[in-house]
């Protein structure tokens, strides 16, 4: 009937801490990053942030995403992170078929113009083998990267992969 | 349909008026201004307003007319706000003239915290916005212009029998994002969702709490995504989606409505103040002129709601299925053919490998490969329960082999149509059972039988709407009266009653299980005082079921175990291993058959060996009324009996 029994759980200071890249020099505590991890034994979800509650704390309403304004490259990198992390199972399953919600979700996230959706769902599931190798959900988003930088389409269509 | 747009202008109109910044504030002005605005209201018995009382969530319950649901200390601003319209509509006034306080957040401010109450005075009254403190809210601003919604719809996630906080369906909202500026994907929408918060995961202290009313329940909002890899991967639930007839700007007005409550609580009640009844209230506080609580019950369960939704003229505009892993499993399997089907299930058990598909002569062309390996990818995520960033632990070698393969296969995946409209959850019937019966037993004595059942629904009932194989009861309880001894007495009361009888083919079977807690009466054996004595029990147990001609019958075998307890020496306390087994047949739409035996020796008290069966057959009368035929044979004793059931 209901989702009473959603636990949360911290999990994500692994992302952060195992991934130290240049390209995100922010702490923990940034925009509220977190990992959001089905639990694959039990029927309960732990979606954890490092905000500590659930998700946004009652809509983001006090939750410390007032240092990232939408624009910056940081707050970027987190909704794609985020995004990665949670649908990372769906996202390998759309990338290899080439086509898939999750793929339109990415591309969106990456800041692709819509318009080059069906290119850069070939390309992905062009590129599955090399993307799919890396280990963990953060850098199969930097693999995802690096392959759309390749081609000079998505160099110019996708605001998003050069961060 | 024609997408409706967000007007970008609208907004920023409405803040001129909501949150505008005026400079001739003057306490002692203002508050003269403000009881004239007060006494106005007052005249025009705006607190009267049903429209009032929707956005304050009043409520008539059993304690009284217009009650307040909210049970923050804080939400209502008068001190008896929370049962009086006409003192929180004079105190709401009052408070978006007050002075700002200096130690407090601007942002705390009235005028910030009541954003509806705020648009909904300056429908009904003329406010002289000059006269109002000046408060920026650039939260809130900040907030409805990060949050801009096309379309909401009601999802409603289907029934789970693995969890008891799950079993009757789960009901949310979700935010549609406009689709201008390239935002297109469905992915990234967002949900509201009503639940409770619980300090506990004690089984026993969960249950008693939850249906006290002992958890805060919040909304909290969630991107979309979560839902789907919580319920239709992790959970393997389909989402039912009803799209509800809202404008862009009564969206709006309910993200006021939400932020207004945000933090604040209510008591989450299992049975009634629970996220289904809430999300309606929620509803209506945006379109008044809705109904939808009328037709619920003092319990609510999530379908009932959605039912009432369905049926409110022209709410809803369409509805549409976003597919669990299993309807995808299952739909895409049945689109392979014979062959085809034994190939998925020999790679799943390693029986072929990968690399060998193509030399299959069921697999020749890429076409087909496609379509094998896009089933095989929904078995092992079905099985493994892959969702969010987990992969699974037994399949994730073969799923990787399977995945690259694909990939190199470079073909879309073939186009699947989800949507079964004969599922639709809102088509199911009436979740509350009311039945009346007369049957004899053999030894010709009459009776009577009154059937009352609160939830949910039987296996010999129409299962359109439901989930199929699947009986889930809630207090089922049977009043029998004989008139020639003139007794009336509780022949049957069932706490919880559940068989799941899953028709999953082999390759991903399910087993089937029963669980049974009740007591019944036993006309036999009793001491000589009394003509009938109670049995309370527990029976749990599981099985295999197998189906044939298109899961029209369906055989099941179980082992089971019960354990009873009875003040009767004859009967005393017991433990009885069993073995269940039985036929279900689904000889059409309206006509069910269900035959069952059970073969059990009871140890404790007198050890005993028995074999008793009952049988039924249905037939249902529209999705409201239906005619069933019984007999049973139990304590040695046979009875045949003939009702009508009428579902509300």
């Amino acid at each position: 009937m209901l989702r009473i029994l959603t636990v949360v759980a911290a999990l994500s200071l692994a992302i952060v801490s195992g991934q130290a890249s240049a390209k995100r020099n922010y702490g923990v505590a940034g925009c509220g990053l977190g990992s959001l991890i089905i639990d694959p034994g039990g029927s309960q979800t732990s979606a954890a942030t490092t905000n500590g509650t659930a998700y946004n704390q009652y809509f983001g309403i006090t939750s410390g995403t007032s240092n990232c304004t939408p624009t910056s490259d940081m707050a970027v990198i987190v909704e794609q992170e985020k995004f990665v992390v949670a649908n990372l199972g769906t996202l390998s399953k759309d990338m290899a078929r080439g086509q898939g919600e999750s793929l339109s979700a990415l591309s969106e996230t990456l800041g692709c113009s819509s318009s080059v959706l069906p290119q850069f769902s070939s390309h992905l599931q062009n590129g599955y083998g090399e993307i799919f190798t890396a280990p963990g959900a953060i850098a199969v988003l930097d693999a995802t990267k690096a392959q759309l930088m390749k081609d000079e389409l998505f160099r110019t269509n996708c605001k998003h992969i050069n961060i | 349909m024609q997408e409706p747009v967000f007007n970008l202008k609208f907004l920023n109109m409405a803040w001129v008026t909501t949150c505008a910044i005026f400079f001739l504030y003057s306490p002692l002005r203002a508050s003269s201004y403000a009881e004239g605005l007060i006494d106005q209201a007052v005249r025009n018995n705006l607190h009267k307003k049903a429209s009032w009382k929707k956005i304050l969530y009043y409520s008539n319950t059993w304690f009284g007319d217009d009650i307040g649901i909210i049970d923050s200390e804080t939400f209502y601003l008068a001190k008896d706000g929370k049962e009086n319209p006409k003192a929180e509509l004079s105190a709401t006034i009052a408070a978006f003239f007050s002075p700002i306080n200096p130690n407090k957040p601007i942002g705390h401010h009235p005028l910030c915290a009541y954003p509806a109450r705020f648009r909904w005075l300056g429908r009904h009254l003329t406010i002289d916005q000059s006269k109002l403190p000046e408060v920026p809210c650039t939260k809130l601003k900040k907030w409805i212009g990060n949050n801009r919604f096309a379309r909401l719809s009601l999802v409603f996630s289907s029934y789970y029998p693995d969890n008891p906080a799950s079993m009757f369906g789960h009901t949310f909202l979700r935010l549609h994002r406009s689709k201008k500026e390239g935002m297109s994907a469905d992915l990234l929408d967002q949900s509201i969702n009503f639940s409770a918060f619980p300090d506990t995961s004690n089984a026993i202290l969960y249950t008693l709490k939850g249906v006290l009313g002992q958890f805060p329940g919040k909304y909290q909002l969630t991107p979309y995504f979560m839902k789907v890899q919580e319920y239709n991967n992790a959970e393997r639930r389909d989402l039912w989606q009803y799209e509800l007839d809202f404008s862009p700007e009564e969206i709006e007005f309910l993200l006021f409505c939400l932020w207004e409550i945000g933090s604040h609580h209510v008591d989450y009640f299992y049975f009634d103040d629970n996220c289904s009844a809430v999300i309606l209230t929620l509803l209506e506080a945006v379109k008044p002129q809705l109904n939808l609580k009328r037709s619920i019950k003092a319990w609510v369960i999530p379908a009932d709601t959605l039912r009432a939704v369905a049926n409110s003229p022209g709410l809803v505009r369409s509805i549409s299925i976003e597919p669990s892993v299993l309807t995808k499993f299952l739909v895409r399997y049945n689109d392979l053919s014979r062959k085809q089907r034994a190939v998925v299930d020999q790679l799943f058990s390693k029986k072929i490998k990968v690399s060998q598909l193509s030399k299959q002569p069921s697999a020749a062309s890429a076409a087909d490969q496609t379509r094998i390996l896009d089933t095989l990818l929904e078995l092992i995520d079905f099985d493994d329960r892959v969702a969010g960033s987990s992969l699974g632990e037994k399949h994730t070698s073969l799923r990787q082999e399977v995945l690259i393969s694909r990939s190199k296969l470079k073909l879309k995946p073939k186009q699947i149509n989800y949507n079964s409209p004969s599922k639709q959850p809102h088509l199911g019937h009436e979740s509350s059972q009311i039945g009346l019966g007369v049957g004899s037993y053999e030894t010709s004595d009459e009776f009577l039988d009154l059937v009352w059942r609160p939830a949910l629904h039987e296996l010999l009932a129409l299962d359109e709407g439901y989930s199929e194989n699947l009986e889930i009861g809630f207090f089922h309880t049977n009043l029998r009266y004989q008139p020639e001894q003139k007794t009336l007495y509780l022949k049957e009361y069932s706490l919880i009653r559940i068989w799941s009888l899953p028709t999953t083919p082999w390759v991903i079977k399910q087993p089937a299980w029963t669980l049974d807690i009740g007591m019944e009466s036993v006309e036999k054996n009793c001491s000589h005082a009394q003509s009938v004595c109670q049995r309370y029990f527990i029976n749990t147990g599981t099985g295999y079921t197998e189906d044939f001609f298109s899961k029209s019958i369906v055989l099941y075998l179980l082992l089971a175990g019960e354990i009873g307890y009875s003040k009767e020496e004859q009967l005393g306390s017991y433990l009885s291993p069993k073995l269940i087994y039985g036929a279900w047949v689904k000889a059409s739409k309206a006509w069910k058959v269900l035959v069952q035996a059970k073969l059990f020796k009871r140890y404790g008290g007198v050890v005993t060996l028995d074999h008793q069966y009952d049988g039924g057959i249905n037939y249902s009368i529209g999705s409201r009324n239906e005619i069933r035929l019984k007999l049973k044979r139990t304590d040695h004793r046979r009875e045949l009996s003939l009702g009508v059931n009428h579902y509300f």
